[in-house]
């Protein structure tokens, strides 16, 4: 199945998600999610695809958790218990991953070897089968930063 | 290599990450615990597409870089509706979140 390194990260990356979302205080859940969301970068760079981790680490654990520490800089938190669904939700998530998990072994996934892909292949493919998309995705980031910006400026009407 | 582990053992982790976000985004109150849940949750389909890239060709690795690009511009846009939200209401909470229009 896995090497021991790879049973550590595991564990780092689902006990750091779990005191995500249960820590009393929503600034030890923020750093337990930098510690997640950095560790799934060195799952990255474990399956030799540094590009995709560096991205990961500048995106996510920097841009994104800078971005959620100012929401709780501003807005604050408090800690609100979880209601009458939280025995549902473990319920299902336990099921969903009891499912995915057999249909993984029970499927025709094979076990290839894991190859390894030179920065000037993910380039090539990059610029030859999704220059197009890129530029797609440039209007729709466009519109999505737009509208964040709309969202917060816009001024109350007055009734 | 590092992290010597299968195809299962990664999908493992990827579904284990994916019951965790569930949980999270069907029994929290908190929006930005809900914020948390649904990274989890892209979180553990872009590593989806990284093991199925590791196996087979790249192309998985730049729809990872797509997922990550979105999933930023949606915590930025998630996070401007909370601070509007706090902002008229003194208190954020998901089940009053039904009427936006201002």
């Amino acid at each position: 199945m896995g090497n021991v390194y790879f049973w550590i990260i595991y564990a780092v990356i689902i006990g750091s998600a779990i005191i995500a979302l249960e820590a009393t205080s929503l600034l030890w859940a923020a750093i337990s999610f930098v510690v997640l969301l950095s560790e799934i970068a060195l799952v990255y760079f474990g399956l030799n695809m540094p590009v995709l981790g560096g991205v990961q680490l500048a995106i996510y654990a920097g841009g994104v958790t800078i971005l959620v520490l100012f929401a709780i800089m501003m807005i604050g938190e408090s800690y609100k218990k979880p209601g009458g669904k939280a025995v549902k939700a473990i319920v299902l998530s336990l099921l969903l991953l009891i499912l995915g998990t057999s249909f993984s072994f029970l499927s025709a996934i094979d076990t290839f070897p894991f190859k390894t892909f030179s920065t000037e292949t993910l380039g090539t493919v990059f610029v030859e089968k999704y220059s197009f998309f890129t530029i797609v995705l440039g209007f729709i980031v466009s519109a999505l930063l737009y509208m964040a910006n709309a969202i917060i400026t816009k001024k109350r009407e007055a009734k | 290599m590092l992290l010597e582990a299968d195809v299962h053992a990664y999908l493992f982790l990827s579904f284990s990450l994916l019951a965790v976000g569930v949980y999270g985004l069907l029994s929290r109150r908190s929006v930005i615990r809900m914020l948390f849940a649904i990274e989890m949750i892209i979180n553990a389909a872009n590593l989806n597409l990284a093991v199925f890239t590791a196996q087979r060709n790249v192309d998985g690795e730049i729809f990872a870089f797509f997922t990550i690009g979105l999933a930023a511009l949606e915590a930025a846009v998630g996070l401007a509706i909370v601070i509007v939200f706090y902002k008229r209401f003194g208190e954020v909470i998901p089940s009053k979140i039904r009427n936006l229009r201002w």
